[in-house]
């Protein structure tokens, strides 16, 4: 019972926002143009969620993700306002920028040894001033109608940018399950040395993370350029940052307690926007969306590492009734060590926090 | 106390001033749950719990104050602090307005390890220090806050054999000051040199307190288990196997810490590799698993030269090798079991796994490996220990492979598992033709698994023993530096 509560409770919670809101404000929020919108509005934060949990699968943590997004949105609006290069080419380009820098993330963390947690931390900096230069200080007002229309036209009743978030996630949630590649990243976070000696080249793996997070921060960059049309010097989307985090570690409650996963991230997003956005139409303070945001995330994790607790306090009682059961053949023993990977360093235990509440 | 299960259903425990007391039983017979009991952090359902004649009462800290200490095989010491500091945080600092006396805690740690009879430093760092050592800095710290009953939970699991011998002269050495200890062990070897009485534990209740004296090894099993053949001796035939085929061939090979080493392993063959823990044989498996740099020699695998020069090319080469820390290095506790067996699946990254297959594969080799329950599905952690020690074998000895380098295979496990492991590695050699080799610290675990063992010290081999002249005794000899 707690063991699904652990498990839907987010779900239940989407619900129980959505039908409370609805009831309270039937004409404003209970419409198919709310859920648009706001499925719209969230959609870079669901990519970038994309972006960053490939990386913390591994053990690392990319704080650049949000600079790189803003990054992306430069490069791109540059591109096709400023220099005239062709709207498909211009993406290619941005797409090849962006995971270029997710390419020295990985290299920085890997080969010099940097913690990622420093490394990326370094690096959204110093993208902040790349994107600075390259724009030359300048906000760019206008992107061309290319590039908003590849953003912006309505697919099946749905803009194209949620298009592309679903497509996003259905690609990462099919390579983490069912490729080769998925399985070995979960292995080399969940035990490098034992990836090691089972021929998997962790240092390799982590890169790889690095660089496939920083083509999905391109291309959260792409549909935020399309979105708002025009591009900030000093970055557009660095507040993004901690949506995208409390996204992520919300959506590790649910669904797989304790682990990430594409669809808890999907429905925490989701749960996350409805609550703003339901808050301002009832007409709450200024104040009182960040409040709920950050206290909703907070008591998720706190349920669901108490869900996971409870939930090893039963595995233990059926393995004794076995005991009884079985009467000493295969003795099972009454509690078992629990695993950890490597040694805990900082990074690890911020992320311990949020998707492995039970140890 | 969990639920409607009962864990102890009728112990009778007594442990007099100053002796050694022996717990045994096998994992699920109800050590820890007693642990728990005793230490306060459960209370129990019936029955009368009496400590230096009083009736126990109260939580842990009371019955710490009372003199009671437990040391798990997590010694809960910090590595970072010095000896004194470790013991000073346990007993208390002493302070001058406020400011700890670094030099009186140095002085009340020296005179606690002085008293013991052990040689520390105990102004270095506890990190520092080998684990036998770092054991008895938890005895130091026990006996600092005035223990008087002392339970050390598996304490040589991980030791070898001279660092055990040190350990068990010194808390020999507190039976004149009338502490007793509790030794809760899977080495019946232990007992009958250390204890002074055992209490055998088996399905929740206690089945026989004896004097060690009186104890044989193979009646102390017998206890364990309640069965008679379980000791993990499969019956070998030496001599009768038919002579087969090289499988690997070393030479001359040479590496960090080890070497010149010469090795042959036939098909089908189980060779012991051992020595104490610095003799270097860990070295060699790594080196063989291209883990770790070889500086020198030629290998040889089914006649055709192999270099070592990664893991990828060992596995390539059909090697599998099984860490000695399946928790530190062997398994990835937060994924299934399936995802651990199959943790590199092959071919090509595109190709999608074949999810169902697989988990069947899987759920086969976890039926044959004896794992209970046989889930491919549920997560390794969620598993015992000695179930975890099986899946992590599965991984190699399941899929054929022409050589599999084992690391104490089955360290930390109990008897009836053991019996399992040990047969499923002969079973997998006769019948597959695998050869196997056994790296280990733990000389029982060659006599009752190898066919041929060679002994290192200090890097060289020294003894290379064919079935018929393996015993405990002489792999001991030759290990500390006989002659045989």
């Amino acid at each position: 019972m707690t063991h699904r509560l652990g498990r839907y409770g987010l779900l239940v919670l989407l619900i129980l926002a959505l039908a409370g809101f609805s009831l309270a404000r039937p004409t404003e929020f209970a419409t198919w143009n709310n859920v648009k919108y706001t499925w719209d509005e969230q959609t870079p934060v669901i990519i970038g969620g994309l972006a960053i949990m490939i990386p913390l699968l591994t053990d690392s943590i990319d704080l650049s993700v949000a600079a790189n997004i803003s990054l992306a949105n430069i490069v791109l609006a540059v591109l096709t306002e400023n220099d005239g290069v062709a709207t498909p080419l211009a993406v290619l380009i941005t797409l090849l920028v962006t995971s270029f820098v997710g390419l020295v993330n990985g290299l920085i963390s890997e080969r010099l040894h940097v913690p990622s947690f420093v490394g990326t931390l370094g690096m959204a900096t110093l993208l902040g001033g790349v994107g600075l230069a390259y724009s030359r200080s300048t906000d760019i007002l206008t992107v061309p109608h290319s590039v908003t229309s590849m953003v912006r036209t309505d697919l099946l009743g749905l803009p194209l940018s949620v298009w592309y978030g679903i497509v996003s996630m259905i690609v990462v949630a099919f390579v983490l399950r069912y490729l080769p590649v998925g399985r070995k990243l979960r292995a080399v976070g969940a035990n490098p040395r034992a990836a090691a000696l089972t021929g998997i080249r962790p240092s390799l793996y982590r890169i790889v993370s690095f660089v496939l997070g920083g083509t999905l921060a391109g291309v959260a960059g792409i549909v935020l350029t399309g979105q708002l049309g025009s591009a900030t010097a000093s970055g557009s989307a660095d507040t993004l940052l901690l949506p995208i985090f409390a996204a992520v570690f919300l959506g590790s409650t649910a669904f797989t307690p304790g682990r990430l996963n594409v669809l808890g991230l999907f429905v925490a997003a989701l749960f996350l926007a409805f609550v703003s956005s339901g808050l301002v139409l009832l007409g709450a303070p200024l104040w009182a969306s960040p409040l709920i945001n950050g206290a909703a995330l907070i008591l998720a994790i706190a349920l669901s590492s108490w869900a996971l607790r409870l939930r090893a306090r039963q595995f233990r009682a059926q393995q004794l009734k076995q005991l009884d059961s079985e009467d000493g053949e295969g003795t099972p023993e009454t509690s078992a060590p629990p695993l950890s990977g490597s040694e805990p360093n900082g990074v690890r235990q911020v992320k311990q926090a949020a998707t492995d509440p039970a140890s | 106390m969990y639920g409607p299960t009962l864990a102890l259903a009728g112990v009778d425990f007594q442990v007099r001033a100053g002796e050694i007391h022996g717990l045994l039983g096998e994992n699920g017979a109800g050590k820890s749950t007693l642990v728990r009991i005793l230490a306060g952090a459960e209370r129990q359902d019936g029955g009368e719990l009496r400590f230096f004649g009083e009736q126990a009462s109260g939580g842990p800290a009371e019955r710490r104050k009372a003199g009671l200490a437990f040391i798990h095989q997590d010694l809960g010491l910090f590595a970072d602090f010095s000896v004194a500091d470790n013991i000073a945080l346990s007993s208390g600092f002493s302070t001058r307005r406020g400011l700890i006396r670094q030099s009186a805690s140095e002085s009340a740690a020296r005179a606690v390890v002085d008293r013991l009879g052990f040689d520390c430093d105990v102004t270095k760092l506890v990190g520092e220090l080998p684990l036998a050592d770092q054991t008895l800095v938890a005895v130091c710290r026990a006996l600092a806050h005035g223990a008087r009953l002392i339970v050390l939970d598996e304490p040589t699991a991980y030791l070898e054999a001279r660092q055990v011998r040190k350990l068990f002269d010194i808390l020999a050495g507190l039976r004149a000051d009338g502490v007793a200890c509790v030794l809760i062990t899977h080495r019946s070897e232990d007992v009958l040199r250390v204890c002074d009485r055992v209490t055998v534990l088996r399905d929740g209740r206690s089945v026989a307190r004896r004097s060690a004296a009186q104890l044989s090894e193979a009646e102390l099993i017998r206890l364990i288990t309640g069965r008679e053949d379980a000791s993990g001796n499969v019956p070998r035939r030496p001599g009768t196997r038919p002579v087969r085929r090289l499988r690997m061939a070393a030479e001359n090979l040479r590496g960090a810490g080890f070497g010149p080493l010469s090795l042959e392993i036939r098909e089908g063959e189980v060779l012991g590799l051992c020595g104490l823990a610095d003799a270097g044989q860990f070295a060699v498996g790594l080196a063989l698993m291209g883990d770790a740099p070889l500086s020198s020699g030629t290998v040889a695998l089914d006649g055709r030269p192999y270099q070592p020069g990664s893991v990828r090319t060992a596995l390539d080469a059909g090697l599998g090798y099984v860490p000695a820390n399946r928790t530190a290095d062997g398994l990835a506790g937060g994924l299934t079991a399936v995802e651990n067996v199959l943790m590199s699946p092959r071919g090509p990254w595109w190709r999608p796994l074949r999810g169902r297959s697989d988990r069947e594969t899987c759920q086969r080799l976890l039926e044959t490996f004896r794992v209970s329950p046989p889930q491919a599905d549920r997560e390794v952690m969620t598993f015992s220990g000695g179930n975890q020690q099986k899946i992590l074998l599965a991984k190699w000895l399941g899929f054929d492979r022409r050589l599999v380098i084992l690391n104490e295979p089955s360290a930390g496990v109990d008897v009836g598992a053991k019996a399992d492991i040990h047969r499923r590695i002969r079973r997998d050699c006769e019948v597959n033709g695998t050869a196997a080799l056994v790296i280990t610290t733990d000389f029982q675990e060659i006599v009752d698994l190898c066919d041929r063992a060679v002994v290192m010290r200090r890097g060289l081999a020294v003894g290379n023993l064919e079935a018929s002249r393996i015993s405990a005794d002489l792999l001991t000899e030759m290990a500390y530096g006989g002659t045989a």
